[in-house]
């Protein structure tokens, strides 16, 4: 997803949200820390959330992730990011040659 | 048909006897020869909604109907193949040495009959005939033939936490140069179906000793106390082979079967054959070093970290923790998220940190004092664990101390995702110690590998072994096989 698109998305989902009691509540709770999506967009930049899903992404914004959704953000967020903590990780594949790499 | 010596099995215990062995002798195994670009094709089309590793040893399912190995029960989770090289074909490569304690036999009614000094020379030479590459940090001072590269990676990630901890040494072949027709390991982490072929099987051990395919002994006829000839089952109906001394070199559990089937002298033990069977259970854990960023994938072989930091001897178990040189599986992995810090919108520092996450594999011991029995009785093989049910409560205590040993270096278990597989089931395809050797009252073949009670039955295998301590056994077979060999030789030096 491209960044601009992600912001924008990001604001769409937060408008229509916010008319919701559910995240009237979150934002209550988190009102005292920042809840600028620029602020969001930037401090998470590194990171791609193709295929996140609104609810989770609510949660990530409004800093209200519980130990509930650790499997969910692993699923949605965490596989499109191996390359984080792997190396090359997109080019490797359990079973097929070259699935270990040697770069020293 | 004649031959001075028979040997039963072409795995790697009886391979590496007859390519040792100065008499004329004759390999038959019950297994056919194979294609592996056609049995990985075979696994390719399989429904891969079983497990990866039942589906592989499928894939070796012989042809022949008369091979088709035992069903253990549901809380033995072993499994063996009847092809050609048996199972060396699935042996994932690892090539430890029992450790010298297991020799030093402090405290066991089942001691082995040499000391690790005795055996050391064979393990060398063991070593080369697998082709060991090994880590420059491998405690055991290896014979290898090629370094595993992308060693120091792994060694600069752990040091903080576990100073002394090491890759294990591999059967792979590693280097091009010193090919000699085997394949080079290209790191693809399937050895047991790689078309490269680069992992040490028993068909690399070379020898000029003539083969039998798909010629299975079903039992040894006995004379006057002495073997005479092997009574066999072939695709063409039935066969005899005379012989002047038989090695019984089978996978463990067959060769059980054979002898039970057999008119064995009266001085054989029998009650004690598959009285004392052993194998390995598991417990897989995980834990965060917080800090480092684990080198996953950039090492040149399938291997795994050996930490000796958290392997040791408790209560008479001896315990060995592997770290693995793959990510973690997703369960592991959301466990480790820092839930904080994705909240604090650090959510590339959170992830990046799941990089700092080792799997443990333990494997425990099942000592031969919790007398797991398998037996072979009205033609059906059945195993009793009512031992090792009355005893598996204690791996809870090693699994403590390992996190207590956890905590005491810095790094922190993640207990949730702690899988104690040992609570179900036991077996990691390590069946061993059916036919144990040794001095004691428990052994069924003397020091000399004999069985005892008869004057030409030797054993060869993982069958021998007394007590196999918690490492693989694939490195000590071969190293058995050859002190047995040496033996052989000496006992025909001097008639001659």
């Amino acid at each position: 997803m491209q960044r601009r698109t992600f912001v924008s998305s990001l604001l769409l989902v937060c408008g229509s949200g916010i008319a919701g009691h559910g995240l009237t509540t979150l934002a209550r709770n988190a009102s005292e820390r920042s809840q600028d999506p620029k602020l969001f967009a930037s401090a998470t930049k590194g990171v791609n959330f193709s295929g996140i899903s609104n609810e989770l992404l609510l949660k990530l914004f409004s800093r209200q992730l519980t130990d509930h959704d650790r499997q969910s953000f692993y699923a949605e967020v965490v596989n499109h990011n191996r390359n984080l903590f792997i190396v090359d990780a997109h080019s490797k594949r359990h079973g097929l040659p070259g699935f270990y790499r040697v770069i020293e | 048909m004649f031959t001075d010596t028979l040997i039963i099995g072409n795995g790697f215990a009886g391979r590496t006897v007859a390519g040792s062995l100065s008499a004329d002798c004759l390999i038959v195994e019950r297994g056919e020869k194979f294609n592996i670009f056609e049995r990985r094709e075979r696994f390719m089309t399989m429904e891969k909604t079983e497990g990866h590793h039942s589906l592989i040893r499928r894939a070796y399912q012989s042809r022949h109907a008369f091979n088709t190995p035992e069903q253990l029960p549901d809380d033995c989770a072993s499994e063996y193949i009847l092809v050609d090289g048996g199972c060396s074909n699935h042996w994932g490569g690892l090539s430890f040495r029992l450790s010298e304690k297991i020799f030093a036999n402090e405290g066991t009614q089942f001691p082995w009959p040499f000391s690790y000094q005795d055996i050391k020379p064979f393990y060398n030479t063991a070593e080369k005939l697998l082709r060991i590459s090994a880590d420059a940090k491998d405690p055991e001072s290896r014979h290898s033939t090629a370094v595993i590269k992308g060693a120091t990676r792994w060694h600069q990630a752990l040091e903080p936490y576990f100073p002394a901890a090491y890759i294990g040494a591999q059967a792979h072949n590693l280097s091009i140069d010193s090919a000699n027709g085997q394949g080079h390991c290209a790191g693809a982490g399937d050895c047991e179906l790689c078309p490269m072929d680069a992992k040490t099987r028993a068909h690399h051990i070379t020898g000029n000793t003539a083969v039998m395919n798909g010629v299975m002994v079903e039992r040894l006829r006995f004379q006057n106390g002495k073997a005479v000839e092997a009574i066999c089952t072939t695709e063409n109906g039935p066969m005899t082979i005379g012989f002047n001394r038989v090695i019984v070199a089978a996978h463990g559990v067959e060769s059980l079967k054979l002898l039970c089937k057999s008119n064995l002298p009266i001085g054989t033990p029998k009650h004690l054959m598959g009285r004392h069977y052993q194998d390995h259970a598991v417990a897989e854990l995980a834990c965060v070093l917080p800090g480092t960023t684990i080198p996953f994938f950039q090492v040149n072989t399938a291997a795994q970290v050996v930490i000796p930091e958290l392997c040791g001897e408790y209560d008479g178990i001896e315990y060995t923790t592997l770290g693995l040189m793959t990510p973690s599986d997703e369960a592991v992995l959301a466990s480790a998220l820092d839930i904080d810090k994705l909240n604090e919108w650090r959510t590339e520092e959170a992830i990046r940190e799941l990089g700092s996450t080792l799997n443990l594999f333990v494997l425990l011991e099942i000592p031969p004092e919790w007398d797991v029995r398998l037996s072979f009785e009205e033609a059906k093989v059945s195993m009793d664990t009512t031992g090792y049910h009355e005893n598996k409560l204690r791996y809870n205590q090693i699994i403590a101390d390992i996190y207590a040993k956890l905590e005491q270096l810095g790094a922190k278990p993640l207990r949730a995702v702690e899988r104690k597989h040992y609570m179900n089931a036991f077996g990691t395809h390590h069946l061993v110690g059916m036919l144990g050797m040794g001095n004691g009252p428990h052994a069924v073949v003397g020091p000399d590998f004999k069985l005892k009670g008869t004057d030409n039955v030797f054993v060869a295998g993982a069958a021998l072994f007394p007590r196999c301590g918690s490492r693989n056994p694939t490195l000590t077979v071969v190293a058995l096989s050859l002190m047995l060999a040496e033996k052989l030789n000496n006992q025909i030096t001097i008639r001659a």
